[in-house]
């Protein structure tokens, strides 16, 4: 699926100005989402995390002195924060915005492990654009330092890494995939179906395809000690704080009531507008690859076969966890539309891999239809997001924004989002 | 390049049947939209008190001139003018059935692309194109960019008499065009620098009233455009192609082009944030649709892999169904104005 340009010099002009102006459109979008999203007039989540590692960098002991029912990671993250920064909530602006870029390029690595490097980068766009309207968009909370923000980064590297571990076969790197995900585990449970996914994709892969029992064994072992790593050096700071019983009933009993209450997934068409797009892009990709596949077995036992299957198992389990989440928030969404973002690149691996069999400006045609149609198709999306994003830096109030952030500080309960 | 002009790759008769109903589906569109317009036409509009010589008249004499300016120049090497006006007219047709018009900026619009289409076929009688150019801009000046595309096209054109020439005669007749519509003008009682000068307050300009604009004409125009600069991408590809395009494709696309650029500039500038604007800004886009056209049509009857059979039919399909709203709306609006006694 994955191919080099034929022309490096006549080809390399056109990859640099599509990069830029990508790099420019990625910037602009985070740009609009972040500040939209900073300046919301819904004052929930951010001013307690904020407020929360404010008093956590003041000495407070979380799961003592501040009740939550999540992982610690997000809290940890926030605090250094306010070591050196005065306490407000925008000191988490660039440090959020940090973790996202480095997230976006995360993915940017992930999807260029399927595709060319230019499919890569427009699947990158696309994601950026989902998960800042995602973010945005979200009417029960303001969407701002949320820990799916942070999540992007291991996620997307987890990923990333997994391929290329899963690829040349090397021990280490499973050990760092296992690192990621201890990561992505401690900011939030909502990491759980990417652990989920690697678990099953190894285990399938290993035991059932491959019949290598001794390899699933060394690469279990792998995934699990790079977990425990992350595991066992947040198990000991917090049996070290003496907190270590009640953080567990906290994230577990304490958040599991939670589930069911109703459900996170999406019951309608326009609360995904940002998948729409990428949506078509798979139907179209599964039926090219229905329609193009030598054999089964030659196709799905080849490495994108395996990725893709991998592909399919991580949005599965993210399907399963919305229905099981206890709200229709659309910032659930940020990190579950990562695969169908993944997946949707088959179709334009199938249009570039065909292009080589009709003249150039036939195929450029084709290319400039399709790209043209999903622009057009976009546009509900950034009618979205820009008067949005407006309104609310017109109606930002900074002596409200500091009010809700004092009475943060004072809270000592946060229930899960 | 040579592919594209292979024998076993030609339109197949019911590809020319296709693409004879669209064009007559276009220009019966064109037609009702404009005279649906023109009847229904209200004297007390925004549009027109800005605008006092625009009116029903000027709105047929512009449909006029457009169907007249296309049938002409239909068997001219490069089609793009004469086909790309008559999608100017599809998008006047549904703008005017909705009153969303300046009679003035069609009657400028139907001039600037006459001025691009004598330009490529008549290349050595520049000063008459130039007229035809100064009017469009005195009309609508908005239209600075059609000149300022003609006059460097001129610059490059190869022909009898010398390019430094060309240029300074057809810049002498956009002068001579701009000064007669702005006599008129001033005969009539308007200001002369009405013609040239935005007559808004400057206070008014501004990207909130682009992103107004665009949000507001989009619903109609945005398929179009997409249309239109896919045309404009697929001229800038294949203008060197012999069999595909003649040389003197060469000048509209340069200038096309330069149009382009001035009208960027000159949004960013526009006084008011109204539909009708849309229509100047398009217009160049629309003046390349044909070349897009033929290349896909080409596409369409060459063997292509499924992959690109299926992307364009989805896609077509798709700009089929996001201009579907747009046009049942100013349908309705050209049935009832019709069959109204």
């Amino acid at each position: 699926m994955r191919s080099e340009p034929h022309n490096p010099v006549g080809r390399a002009w056109t990859w640099r100005l599509w990069l830029c102006l990508a790099v420019l459109g990625i910037l602009a979008v985070h740009g609009i989402g972040r500040v939209g999203a900073f300046c919301s007039p819904i004052r929930a989540d951010s001013y307690a995390y904020s407020g929360f590692a404010w008093r956590i960098a003041q000495g407070d002991v979380l799961y003592r002195d501040l009740l939550v029912d999540k992982p610690p990671g997000l809290l940890w993250l926030l605090a250094p924060v306010h070591l050196v920064a005065p306490a407000a909530r925008w000191p988490l602006i660039p440090w959020e915005s940090a973790w996202m870029l480095a997230g976006y390029w995360a993915f940017y690595r992930a999807a260029r492990a399927l595709y060319a490097r230019q499919i890569a980068l427009a699947l990158t766009v696309v994601a950026v654009l989902a998960v800042n309207v995602f973010l945005l968009t979200d009417y029960t909370t303001e969407g701002f330092s949320l820990a799916e923000s942070y999540l992007l980064l291991p996620t997307a590297g987890a990923v990333a890494l997994y391929w290329r571990a899963a690829r040349r076969g090397r021990w280490g790197r499973f050990v760092w995939t296992g690192v990621l995900l201890g990561i992505c585990l401690a900011l939030k449970q909502t990491a759980l179906p990417l652990l989920v996914a690697v678990a099953a994709h190894a285990t399938t892969w290993d035991l059932i395809v491959d019949r290598a029992p001794g390899r699933w064994a060394t690469r279990a072992a792998g995934l699990l000690l790079g977990i425990g790593i992350v595991a066992a050096a947040v198990a000991a700071v917090l049996a070290a704080q003496g907190v270590l019983p009640d953080a567990w009933h906290s994230m577990t009993t304490r958040a599991s009531g939670l589930l069911r209450r109703e459900t996170g997934w999406p019951g309608r068409w326009r609360d995904v507008v940002p998948l729409w797009v990428p949506l078509g892009w798979c139907a179209l990709g599964v039926v090219l690859w229905a329609h193009s596949r030598p054999t089964p077995r030659a196709n799905t036992h080849s490495p994108a076969g395996r990725n893709l299957t991998f592909l399919l198992l991580w949005l599965a389990a993210e399907c399963l966890m919305l229905v099981l989440l206890p709200r229709r928030s659309f910032h659930y969404y940020a990190i579950s539309c990562l695969p169908v973002i993944l997946l949707s690149g088959m179709f334009w691996a199938a249009l570039r891999r065909d292009r080589a069999a009709v003249p150039a400006p036939i195929a450029k045609v084709v290319f400039a239809t399709a790209i043209l149609g999903s622009a057009i198709a976009f546009r509900p999306v950034i009618d979205e997001l820009v008067p949005v994003s407006i309104s609310r830096v017109r109606s930002y109030d900074a002596a409200v924004d500091r009010n809700a952030f004092e009475n943060a500080k004072q809270s000592s309960d946060i229930r899960v989002k | 390049m040579d592919d594209l002009a292979d024998a076993t790759i030609r339109p197949r008769p019911r590809h020319r049947l296709a693409f004879g109903l669209a064009v007559l589906t276009a220009l019966a569109w064109t037609v009702g939209g404009l005279v649906a317009g023109a009847r229904t036409s209200d004297p007390t509009l925004a549009s027109q008190v800005l605008h006092p010589v625009a009116g029903p008249e000027l709105i047929v004499a512009g449909a006029l001139l457009l169907l007249v300016h296309a049938w002409v120049f239909r068997r001219q090497p490069d089609p793009g003018p004469a086909g790309g006006i008559v999608v100017v007219g599809v998008v006047c047709a549904g703008l005017a059935a909705e009153h969303l018009i300046h009679a003035a900026d069609l009657f400028a619009v139907s001039l600037a692309a006459l001025g691009m289409g004598l330009l490529i076929s008549r290349p050595r009688a520049p000063t008459p194109t130039g007229v035809i150019l100064g009017a469009a801009m005195a009309l609508s000046p908005l239209l600075v960019g059609a000149a300022a595309g003609g006059l460097s096209a001129a610059r490059r054109m190869d022909a009898s008499c010398p390019t430094a020439r060309r240029t300074v005669r057809l810049g002498a007749g956009v002068v001579l065009g701009f000064a007669l519509v702005g006599l008129a003008g001033w005969m009539d009682g308007r200001p002369v620098w009405v013609a040239l000068a935005i007559p808004e307050p400057l206070s008014r300009l501004g990207p909130a009233a682009v992103w107004r604009f665009g949000a507001e004409i989009a619903d109609l125009a945005a398929p179009l455009l997409g249309l239109g600069l896919l045309g404009l991408w697929i001229g800038g590809q294949i203008k060197n192609g012999e069999n595909v395009l003649s040389p003197e494709s060469f000048p509209l696309d340069h200038a096309v082009r330069v149009w382009m650029i001035v009208n960027v500039l000159a949004l960013l500038c526009f006084p008011t944030a109204c539909a009708a604007h849309a229509i100047v800004w398009f217009a160049p886009q629309a003046l390349l649709v044909p070349t897009g056209w033929r290349a896909v049509r080409k596409s369409l009857t060459a063997t292509l892999p499924f992959s690109m059979k299926l992307t364009l039919a989805a896609f077509a399909t798709l700009l089929a169904l996001l201009t579907w709203p747009a046009i049942r709306a100013a349908g309705g609006t050209i049935l009832v104005a019709l069959t109204a006694s």
